[in-house]
């Protein structure tokens, strides 16, 4: 098994590249596949490479499925990329399945609607004060001849508080970059440090297997500037150090979350709990459910943001059900808890132990991670088309994973967006949920708060629709290898405008 | 308590009918995967013991795989199905269904080639019907009726609650609980409110049951002395087999996945339908057909209140032989996307899945008839993918209710009509509504 080569992948995968304050998303198509080769070949792409300090700047590049085919990609090469990249956010029965309806329906959105075109994202990262500059040594005269940009998605440095004033991106998995994990079949327990696979192509996943990705026949047109596959020694990996990244646009309409709020809350104190229950931390991004004492693999003993799982709170009572970090993430091994041995043990394998209506309701978290890399926006950062609703504020929600349909997709759908998740009844996410109403069936605008004891739980109801999508696309986040095999292996010359 | 039954209706299509009778099918629709109840056809709705219909053409996608055993590829029938999922007997059904939507029904199943007018169109339906080798039911006994009056009951006490009428914070839960009980009451007198009782079971379901449920293992005890000799050489077969059966799992067809998706998350519960050629040989099919039987007796006598093994989210599912015996049909009603579905089948029931499917062609490579197979996540996906049938007409007549909600409301039932509750039973009843 090989180690991990850190120069052959692009550093977000490895960085946050936090003090990196300034950031800008640029969302472009290509106008000339010739020149986007050129700028490609030079292009200054940060790789993942540690460093004694952190750069000064950092480029990464990603490309959607017709992107890759406009650079000029080979179509037995495209063919082998997952069809969730293939047919994209933009597809009406993928945004079904994602809860992006409504006024958060594909054609509605300001960039990556079905209507427009996207075939790259580049992501800019620069220390304050020199994002502009840095732009500008991107954007050379190649450049200008290459792309056209379609977008530029602003960010702002709100130190890691999203608009609603709770600390983002706390909970990230742990990557087993030592490549020294072997996931049992059954893992009994939560754990947060998850196998390679689960971000980066070309390594073993949470199930020892390989994900699906593209392969090339060794010894074809510029195959030598790939990797060898691991598990088929005769093919050469183009996936292999690259993942899926997902971004989409999330306007939070913050007024309205708190003035709800406030309604329903006889003061600032209450409305300032139920915030809390809603998210399941408090705004310094304590856990509402007390710390675990077992270590958790993959988890820093001292974290307490993220030393503990929900095993502690089995009723409910402290962190909701329906909390956003217990939806995101219900950190669950993959048998229920508490944890039994021997036969009872035998038992709950075959589902006859004991059980309640919420024990063995949820998938296992290990299967369904994803690193995010989102940045928050405020203020003038929207495109120009923004509409007079809009807030203008939000998020840049950003994740990497290797299999959309079984991590982002089932995440989103399954565990966010799901009006059932973990046996409940007519909840949906308190924060990110749509509230569109199955037809026939029972409203879905409620949420649960905590209380001391069952039975006491107070219900709120009518919850409005506070995140609306603005904006999204699957992309593919090549390997610096496949990038410079990208730039070579152009077959055509055709100028897409 | 009312037993259900799983009704499957199948003629072979007359050759080139497919492309009217799919029109026909998606007629009954108001787009693909929403039932329309102005239909011209089958007025699925109307029917009071049907909890769940599907109309489909059942073909096999994936025929040309059965080129690695050396089998025909072509040249196979393709079916119409109609599958319902209803309380009580399936005579009664179909004169329901005869009397309501004879011509509908006339006006599909005259494209089979079985299909005459010279018998009564009853009589034509029971010698189609095809009895499943195994099926599963999440709660025997929850009849439709059950189902809606128990929602209904769940928004009424979840309203009175909301409106205040009894004053939570001040009065003790089982106070609560006692003045629900009486507001209830009140409503059913009105009429307001009904909760029916259950039926009697039918005499004849239950000796045949308890016969069942002796008469299999009595039977497994008698052979088993000549099992036990055959045993090692049948192990022996069965691991060739497995170190040599090829995985066929290309990738799936990008217009295939489209229709599929097209259908599917219209509300939180989906349908599901493969179907595929089982690898040749008579001793396969003995394996086959005794792991089914298996099957079949562990969800009759064992998961028939809330989950199959450790999966609570399917409402009904069958296995199906068809051909005689040459092919298989699986359908199921789950609840959430097929990826969650897959994926609790995957990582709680794995090794449910690779006794019942490996056999198929095609299926990832088994160990010990029980290992890895499905472990190989994408293959098994894809393998799935590939071999399910889109479901041309698709009813349901609970829209909105997952399996955990039916069993949540028949525990807020179940709770309501109880004489007394200490205080945190109470307290832990109020919590469901």
């Amino acid at each position: 098994m090989n180690p991990v080569a850190f120069e052959a992948l692009q550093g977000i995968v490895r960085f946050g590249y936090g003090k990196l304050t300034e950031c800008c998303f640029l969302v472009v198509t290509i106008k000339n596949a010739d020149k986007a080769r050129l700028w490609l070949k030079s292009a200054p792409i940060s790789n993942a490479v540690a460093l004694p300090e952190a750069p000064q700047t950092a480029l990464q590049i990603a490309f959607t499925y017709e992107g890759l085919s406009n650079l000029g990609c080979a179509v037995d090469l495209l063919s082998q990329f997952s069809t969730e990249f293939k047919t994209g956010l933009d597809n009406s029965a993928r945004a079904r399945l994602l809860g992006d309806v409504g006024d958060s329906a594909p054609e509605h959105w300001l960039w990556g609607s079905p209507s427009s075109s996207v075939d790259l994202l580049l992501m800019l990262h620069a220390r304050p004060g020199a994002l502009e500059a840095w732009k500008d040594t991107i954007q050379t005269a190649v450049w200008n001849e290459a792309f056209a940009t379609v977008t530029e998605l602003n960010t702002s440095n709100l130190d890691g508080v999203e608009p609603f004033g709770f600390p983002d991106g706390v909970s990230q998995p742990e990557l087993d970059w030592d490549r020294s994990r072997h996931p049992q079949q059954i893992e009994d327990t939560y754990t947060n440090r998850i196998s390679l696979g689960e971000v980066l192509l070309g390594y073993p996943n949470e199930y020892n297997r390989y994900t699906d990705r593209p392969l090339l026949r060794d010894g074809s047109f510029a195959t030598h500037l790939l990797p060898i596959a691991e598990d088929q020694p005769g093919m050469r990996d183009f996936g292999r150090d690259g993942s899926y990244l997902v971004l989409r646009t999330l306007e939070q309409n913050v007024e309205e979350f708190w003035r709800f709020l406030r309604e329903h809350a006889e003061d600032d104190e209450t409305a300032e709990f139920m915030a809390a229950a809603m998210v399941g931390r408090r705004k310094d991004g304590t856990p509402l459910v007390a710390p675990s004492s077992s270590p958790i693999l993959g988890v820093d003993a001292n974290d307490h943001r993220n030393q503990f799982d929900f095993a502690s709170d089995p009723d409910g009572l402290r962190c909701p059900f329906g909390a956003h970090i217990r939806r995101a993430n219900p950190r669950n091994g993959d048998l229920p808890s508490p944890q039994v041995s021997g036969v009872k043990r035998l038992l709950t394998l075959l589902g006859l132990g004991q059980k309640t209506l919420h024990s063995d309701a949820k998938a296992s978290s290990r299967f369904h991670r994803i690193l995010r890399r989102g940045r928050e926006f405020k203020g003038a950062s929207l495109p120009p088309r923004t509409d007079t609703q809009s807030t203008s504020e939000g998020i840049h929600f950003m994740c990497l994973n290797a299999n959309l349909a079984r991590q982002f997709e089932f995440l989103q759908s399954a565990w966010l967006m799901s009006t059932k998740f973990d046996a409940l009844t007519d909840e949906s996410d308190p924060l990110v949920g749509n509230r569109q109403p199955i037809e026939g069936a029972a409203s879905v605008d409620r949420f649960t708060l905590p209380a001391k004891e069952l039975g006491k739980r107070r219900v709120i109801e009518g919850l409005p629709r506070f995140v609306r999508v603005r904006g999204g696309s699957y992309f593919f986040l090549p390997s610096i290898p496949a990038l410079r095999y990208l730039a070579a292996a152009g077959t055509t010359t055709q100028t897409v405008v | 308590m009312t037993p259900q039954t799983s009704v499957m209706y199948a003629a072979p299509l007359r050759p080139g009918a497919i492309t009217i009778v799919h029109q026909l099918l998606c007629s009954m629709n108001k787009q693909p995967g929403i039932y329309d109840p102005q239909n011209g056809l089958i007025p699925l709705h109307m029917f009071p013991q049907l909890h769940y219909a599907r109309l489909l053409v059942v073909q096999d996608l994936a025929g040309q795989d059965r080129a690695v055993y050396g089998l025909p590829t072509t040249g196979l029938p393709e079916y119409l199905v109609f599958l319902a999922e209803i309380d009580g007997d399936e005579s009664e059904f179909r004169n329901d269904m005869i009397r309501v939507a004879g011509g509908g029904l006339a006006t599909l199943f005259a494209h089979c080639d079985t299909y005459t007018e010279q018998a009564p169109l009853s009589e034509w339906l029971e010698r189609s019907r095809i009895q499943a080798a195994a099926s599963y039911v999440n709660w025997r006994g929850r009849t439709v009726v059950q189902v809606r009056e128990e929602e209904t009951l769940r928004r009424f006490l979840k309203q009175k609650l909301n409106t205040g009428a009894t004053n939570e914070s001040t009065t003790s839960a089982e106070k609560t609980r006692l003045a629900l009980q009486v507001f209830v009451d009140k409503c059913k007198e009105e009429g307001r409110l009904q909760l029916m009782p259950p039926s009697p079971t039918p005499i004849t379901w239950s000796i045949c049951n308890a016969l069942h449920l002796v008469a299999i293992p009595l039977v497994l005890i008698l052979v088993s002395p000549v099992l036990l000799v055959l045993l090692p050489f049948l192990l022996f077969q069965i691991r060739t087999w497995e170190k040599n059966d090829p995985a066929v799992a290309p990738p799936v067809n990008l217009a295939h996945s489209e229709e599929l998706l097209s259908m599917e998350n219209h509300e939180v519960t989906n349908q599901f339908n493969v179907f595929g050629s089982l690898k040749p040989g008579l001793l396969r099919l003995c394996i086959v057909r005794f792991l089914l039987l298996l099957t079949d007796y562990t969800a009759r006598h064992i998961y028939y209140r809330g989950n199959l093994a450790r999966v609570s989210t399917i409402h009904f599912a069958r296995w199906v032989f068809m051909d005689g015996r040459k092919r298989m049909l699986f359908s199921s009603i789950y609840d959430g996307s097929l990826e969650s579905y897959m994926d609790d089948f995957i990582n709680k029931v794995g090794f449910g899945l690779n006794l019942t499917f490996s056999n198929g062609i095609g299926y990832p490579r088994t160990r010990w008839l029980l290992l890895d197979g499905c472990q190989d996540e994408q293959t098994f996906k894809r393998v799935l993918r590939r071999h399910q049938l889109p479901t041309e007409v698709w009813f349901n007549a609970h829209p909105g209710l997952t399996a955990a909600n039916k069993h949540r409301n028949l525990l807020i039932r179940d709770g309501l009509q109880k004489h007394s509750m200490s205080e945190k039973d109470a307290a832990a009843w109020l919590a469901l509504i």
